[in-house]
């Protein structure tokens, strides 16, 4: 395996991020699905040894995180885009991802060049090298934090919500790219988006609260709420959430009613039996 | 009014009349480019990287053009210029300015995410800083001893510095930088670029020139002047060579202050910061009078 997570907990004052959490890793892209305050970003960051656990043991690409030569080892295979790059503004795009090579320690000044340029080619953004950081949308940063996650081909790439802010276009162009480093490297990824979970995903871990709900492929997560999911010409009693959808019927998710038009789940339905029906059940209803 | 033209300073630190004479040279520059052959250390890697984007600011463009003024001017005629020319308080203004430009770029990467994950840590970064500071102090201490040796041959040749005593306007720009650095690192407001240029600037005037105290001043001017036959009449009591040494103590310390800020062993730090402590202040001792 490549990521191994066992009983790691980690709080922050009195909230417990990660609750004895456990998970193992192989090659492929994993995604990571849950609501916010699930815990991914905290299991991302221990991951990419920026945060250390509070209690458990990680081992990544077969280093253990919590000895500094490891620790150093793991850094020089890991590729990591955090949720916000914090990318400087007056910076160019090119002085960027040579300012992140160097300290990947890409200090042959002809080599870094050649690489930074095949980044930047990679995530389409060589046509922006010499604009300011400043001037760049937020898709165009979300690349462009992409382009330094990808530099000297890591072995784990690390990746929270990279999609976000992406156009339609350029997302396509993402699945491209990570599935494809994903075909003999480790690629973790944390979304809210379940298409691109569908699309790209070997693996899926449903997370809330700290813990694992679900550990699967996507199409066991799917198959997970089988029975779960009908439709209507209106909302049913058992139904925790419904929408009209596209054709005019209403498409419900919950305990359907004996009869029902039981329909073929997708991977955001699962994750809305999984995740969304606690969440309902804290939230307020919507008047419509 | 400093403070106006400290905050233009900054304004002007901010643009990059740079960015667009590079995207012209990428597409014209054959290929490949001029490129140092292979692989340098982290520290050196990251000074090249700060050169390169530094050298064409605007406030570097100013001081090379003052430099070069210096160049071009022929020798001076009396023992003031002679002295200010090779360590004068013009050359404080320098020292300010590198302090404005690493106060303001020197904390971008304070408590970022995404460099925590790389290898090179934050002390190899303040390690960066001091390459390119010690280039910078180099540079200013090649063309001095250069300015000094077309100054001498006059009258006021015996109140010239000698070689450790040139190292005053170097070691200046170093410290100012450490101070930059420190700055950007433990105070990370806008408003702590100006105040501490202010405070510098105060550091230096408010001992005076004619006190005792004026040696642990970062500048020090040493020679007292008679206006009214032009020329220099007495060095100032206290030692210069000795004020060196206190300054180049204080640029240690500024390192290790900023090293001890990023996370890693300590001990060795705080052993090395006693013992410089003890240093400077035993210099400053013995600069006094």
């Amino acid at each position: 395996m490549t990521v191994r997570v066992q009983q790691v907990s980690k709080r922050f004052g009195r909230t417990t991020a990660l609750d004895a959490f456990s998970v193992a890793l192989g090659s492929g892209v994993t995604g990571l699905l849950g609501p916010n305050g699930a815990g991914k970003t905290t299991l991302l960051r221990i991951l990419a040894t920026v945060l250390p656990p509070d209690e458990g043991s990680v081992r990544v690409l077969g280093l253990d995180p919590s000895q500094p030569a490891d620790r150093l080892e793991l850094r020089r295979r890991l590729g990591y885009l955090p949720q916000d790059v914090g990318a400087y503004p007056g910076f160019s795009v090119r002085e960027f991802v040579d300012y992140v090579a160097i300290l990947k320690e890409h200090t042959d000044r002809r080599a870094r060049r050649a690489e930074v340029d095949r980044v930047l080619e990679l995530v389409d953004l060589t046509g922006k090298a010499y604009a300011r950081i400043r001037s760049l949308s937020g898709g165009m940063r979300r690349r462009l934090g992409l382009a330094q996650a990808l530099l000297g081909s890591p072995d784990l790439l690390v990746l929270d919500e990279p999609a976000a802010g992406l156009d339609p276009h350029q997302r396509l162009r993402f699945r491209e790219l990570v599935s494809a480093v994903g075909t003999d490297r480790c690629v973790v990824l944390s979304t809210h988006q379940t298409d691109d979970v569908a699309a790209l995903c070997r693996d899926v871990v449903v997370v809330n609260a700290g813990r694992v709900l679900f550990h699967g492929t996507p199409s066991e997560l799917a198959a997970s709420a089988a029975g779960r999911v009908w439709r209507s010409e209106q909302r049913e009693p058992g139904a925790t959430l419904a929408w009209v959808s596209g054709d005019g019927s209403t498409r419900q998710i919950g305990s359907p009613p004996p009869g029902a038009d039981l329909v073929d789940p997708t991977i955001e339905d699962a994750y809305l039996v999984l995740v969304g029906a606690k969440a309902l059940d804290d939230a307020e209803p919507i008047a419509v | 009014m400093e403070i106006l033209v400290i905050v233009g300073l900054l304004l002007l630190e901010r643009l990059r009349v740079d960015l667009p004479l590079r995207r012209w040279w990428a597409r014209v520059a054959p290929r490949p480019t001029f490129a140092v052959a292979g692989a340098v250390p982290v520290p050196i890697a990251l000074a090249g990287f700060d050169v390169r984007r530094l050298l064409p600011r605007v406030l570097t463009v100013l001081a090379a053009l003052l430099m070069l003024r210096l160049v071009l001017a022929g020798r001076p005629t009396d023992a003031y210029s002679g002295v200010n020319e090779t360590v004068g308080f013009y050359w404080a203004l320098v020292g300010l300015g590198v302090l404005i430009v690493v106060a303001t770029v020197g904390g971008r990467d304070r408590d970022q995410e995404l460099l925590a994950a790389a290898p090179a840590d934050g002390r190899t970064r303040v390690r960066g800083w001091a390459v390119t500071l010690l280039l910078a102090a180099l540079t200013i201490y090649a063309f001095s001893a250069w300015r000094l040796a077309r100054v001498s041959g006059g009258s006021y040749d015996a109140l010239l510095p000698n070689a450790w005593e040139l190292a005053q306007v170097p070691l200046m720009v170093l410290g100012g930088g450490l101070l930059g650095l420190l700055v950007a690192r433990l105070l990370p407001v806008w408003a702590a670029v100006p105040v501490a240029t202010v405070a510098a600037i105060m550091w230096t005037g408010g001992f005076g020139t004619e006190d005792g105290l004026a040696v642990l001043a970062p500048m020090y001017e040493w020679v007292k002047y008679n206006d009214s036959d032009s020329g220099a009449t007495a060095l100032i009591p206290g030692s210069f060579a000795w004020h060196n040494a206190y300054l180049a103590g204080l640029c240690g310390l500024g390192l290790v202050a900023a090293l001890l800020r990023e996370p890693g062993r300590r001990l060795a730090l705080v052993v090395t910061g006693a013992v410089l402590t003890g240093a400077t202040i035993a210099a400053a001792v013995l600069a006094l009078p």
